[in-house]
């Protein structure tokens, strides 16, 4: 079934206005609003000739400093200098929080997707944990790098990172820990290195590249 | 497993010794452990024998990959990849790559593909050995592991021949691949081993351990994962394809040259026991080998002329602004890439959905009921790799 | 120490000066200057020393790639049990020798330094791979990565590669042992590694 037509069903389920369709050349999604993905799961799902009984892929993403006009000028990330201390920044990120389903089905064999945008400071969305089972795990992982808050879910602990770490890695402008627990984990400087390239070495195309 | 199972259920009421009060124990099969794959933390509550409830903790192994793809070129985050599934890393790098180019209007050239196509099999091919090599050492079996270790090492060879690295090749990029073919006879070594893989050594392997009485009774009727319960908890690769689905991500959302290649789709059948066993997931595996050696076959035959790679090496890669989901048919499953690109030359976003992380989820619910040796057979038949896994 | 088996014959064109001109690390040549300046070792040291380096049992502590190499290592191309290092122990409390192969993340470093303070003395560590030598290619953005296991525990070898070859690790396990050679004393450990191990920060 075509994505379009699978996003007509869902629209006549869910009612005007709660779902909108994208779509560019290479991928089509459906815009949700949060309070209605649960049900638009449940019904994509459970009917007949949809039929959607995998989750692919669950992912959370920090639309923060996004560059909208497709230039490549989106905020960089903040990491570990050259000398090991981890890069210090003010800027407070802003930006929305955003979730995507991908969904398959075996039996029909098509594919659907399904995009979640909100604001940062609300970002709890309800649980499809109980519709796929896959999803507990997936969202675990999007509530410890991400910062996501999925309610309903029977077993909302971290799952990389340990319980006590502070901090939502994934994040736009999370900065890099020095230490955890007494663990440091800054680097060390390069020490003077007797089996550095000559001067006149040629650069491959392992040098980073700028802009 | 059902539930009136009364070894799950009564097991307070056999108190051998009236009066004697016994509880669950929590054991740890901690992270640095000889059977588990890497640094998997399992938790179990088991009364000395059946396991109540696992719980696995990974994370002892998260190396911030999706991080690192936020500051990074896409040429150059293809090095990452290659460290998430380390024992068959160009499927890997296919999948990333393929993942990058639906972004792109790149034309990959065919002489690129089809050498990417026969590293992928060869790479699939050293990872189901070493699959094959530890269940059978997490059986008790020692001899396979040294055989398959063996095959390995010729596998290595042909690939550092190729791609200049032992185990982490780094060979793709978005576009192509790096080097083209060595000027040795590369192509006819190939095919000599692909030939005595299949005529002399994998019958080896099958009477030495698949048809095996004491492995059949260990691993047959064992954690039978059912076509539900697979397809729920997202399982894909070699523990779908044991319960019976015929899902192949290179036959059902092709990619690459796979359309036209011929080749077969190995699933269980519960030859030895009930279908969705350890022994289905484990002959799938066997089967696979096989599978892999016809392409590598029909692949080379099929080898044309022509460039390696559709873009310049020594400039980044530039990606329009989008977002897609792609996915591939690594050595242990459905590795897919949602990758958001904002127009320049790093992700905005690379999410790995790796195929261990959600076949290790099963565990919760099939490893219930089962005794402790059992579950190690359930581990390793899985085939679970944690750098996929943690990422 | 020196390598006669090893020279090549006359006439032949290694394509470099000499195959070992290396540069032996400081902490190695200050352990070999001092035995050699000091002390003479006695026979009965010879003897420890020599049935230690010749029964090296590791610990299996493989955490990544490179434990794949170490397992190569322990097959039967570089067969790591002709150097007596082959009986790969699953408890630290049998072992001598850690060879830390893979990442160490922030989650596991209390592990590590568990499993290394149950093991007996006398022990040593190698550092095997980029990733335990100094972060590896998660230097730059790895928040949950210790960048180099001796942040943690004192080293003996370090051994570079990514992942290093099997052969990298017998060359380690050879110059280890050569280590073990030059050791005094019967069963204390160098009083700069107990040195070393107290300006540790992380000891908990």
């Amino acid at each position: 079934m075509e994505p379009k037509a699978i996003f007509d069903l869902l629209t006549a389920h869910l009612g005007e206005g709660a779902a909108e369709y994208r779509e560019n050349d290479i991928e089509s999604w459906a815009c949700v609003s949060v309070a209605r993905i649960a049900d638009a799961c449940r019904f994509l799902r459970d009917t007949e000739g949809l039929e959607f009984g995998q989750l692919m892929c669950l992912s959370g993403i920090d639309w923060d400093g996004y560059d909208e006009n497709g230039k490549g000028k989106s905020v960089a990330i903040l990491g570990y200098e050259a000398d090991g201390t981890p890069e210090t920044s003010d800027r407070v990120a802003d930006g929305e929080l955003g979730v995507a389903y991908h969904l398959y089905s075996h039996t029909c064999d098509h594919k659907f997707t399904l995009r979640l945008r909100f604001p940062r400071d609300k970002a709890t969305v309800p649980t499809v944990s109980d519709i796929w089972s896959t999803a507990r795990w997936h969202e675990r992982e999007a509530w410890d790098l991400m910062g996501i808050r999925f309610e309903g879910h029977p077993d909302p602990r971290r799952i990389l990172l340990s319980e006590d770490w502070v901090g939502h890695p994934l994040r736009k402008d999370y900065q890099m820990p020095d230490q955890w627990l007494n663990v440091p984990l800054r680097g060390q400087p390069y020490a003077n290195n007797p089996f550095a390239p000559a001067d006149d070495a040629p650069a491959g195309d392992d040098t980073p590249a700028e802009g | 497993m059902a539930t009136n199972d009364t070894r799950l259920t009564g097991w307070a009421d056999q108190d051998h010794v009236p009066g004697l009060k016994s509880e669950l124990l929590e054991l740890n099969m901690g992270p640095q452990h000889p059977a588990t794959h890497g640094v998997l933390r399992l938790l179990l509550h088991t009364d000395g024998e059946i396991v109540y409830k696992v719980t696995p903790v990974v994370g002892y192994l998260h190396r911030c990959a999706e991080k690192i793809a936020e500051g990074v070129d896409y040429k150059q985050w293809v090095v990452y990849t290659d460290r998430f599934d380390y024992l068959g890393p160009v499927t890997n790098n296919h999948a990333y790559v393929t993942a990058v180019e639906k972004l792109t209007e790149l034309e990959v050239p065919a002489r690129a593909e089809h050498l990417r196509v026969v590293t992928a099999e060869l790479s699939r091919i050293a990872s189901h050995l070493i699959a094959l090599a530890t269940f059978g050492l997490d059986m008790g079996a020692w001899t396979p592991l040294l055989y398959c270790f063996r095959e390995r090492e010729v596998i290595l060879n042909l690939l550092e021949r190729i791609a200049g690295g032992r185990m982490l090749y780094n060979y793709m990029v978005p576009g192509g691949v790096r080097y083209d073919l060595p000027q040795d006879n590369w192509v006819s070594d190939v095919l000599e081993f692909v030939t005595m893989l299949e005529n002399k050594k994998l019958p080896d392997y099958n009477t030495l351990l698949t048809y095996n009485k004491i492995f059949i009774e260990r691993t047959s009727d064992v954690a039978i994962i059912d076509r539900e319960t697979a397809i729920d908890y997202g399982c894909t690769g070699p523990v779908l394809r044991g319960s019976g689905v015929q899902f192949d991500c290179r036959r059902n959302d092709p990619y690459s040259i796979y359309p036209q290649l011929d080749f077969e789709i190995p699933v269980g059948k519960g030859e030895m026991g009930t279908v969705g066993d350890c022994w289905d997931r484990y002959i799938v595996r066997v089967r696979e080998i096989e599978q892999s050696c016809r392409i590598i076959r029909q692949a080379l035959e099929q080898l044309p002329e022509g460039p390696v790679h559709a873009i310049e090496l020594k400039k980044p890669v530039r990606v329009p602004a989008g977002a897609a989901y792609s996915r591939t048919e690594a050595a242990k499953g459905e590795l897919g890439h949602y990758i958001i690109s904002d127009g320049g030359t790093k992700p905005f976003r690379n999410k790995v959905r790796s195929c261990s992380f959600c076949n290790l989820q099963v565990i919760e619910k099939v490893g219930v009921g089962q005794m402790v040796s059992d579950l190690v057979a359930f581990v390793g038949s899985l085939d679970i790799v944690l750098g996929e896994i943690d990422r | 120490m020196s390598r006669e088996s090893t020279t090549p014959p006359e006439g032949y064109d290694v394509g470099r000066e000499n195959m070992f001109d290396f540069k032996v690390d400081d902490q190695l040549l200050e352990v070999v200057e001092t035995d050699a300046k000091n002390f003479i070792l006695t026979t009965v040291d010879e003897v420890f020393n020599w049935a230690k380096l010749s029964s090296i049992w590791p610990v299996t502590f493989g955490l990544a790639c490179c434990a794949i190499e170490m397992m190569a290592a322990s097959a039967t191309r570089y067969d790591i049990d002709r150097f007596g290092a082959g009986a790969f122990r699953a408890t630290p409390r049998q072992a001598d020798l850690m060879i830390v192969s893979g990442t160490v993340t922030a989650k596991m470093a209390k592990r590590l330094k568990l499993i290394y303070d149950q093991m007996p003395e006398p022990k040593w560590v190698i550092a095997m791979g980029s990733c335990a030598i100094g972060g590896g290619p998660y230097f730059k953005y790895g928040y949950h990565v210790v960048k180099g296991v001796d942040f943690l525990v004192p080293v003996d070898v370090y051994l570079p590669g990514c992942p290093p070859r099997p052969e990298v690790l017998l060359e380690g396990l050879m110059r280890l042992q050569d280590k073990i050679r030059g050791r005094k004393g019967k069963s204390k450990a160098p009083k700069w590694i107990t040195d070393y191990a107290k300006k540790i920060p992380y000891r908990k």
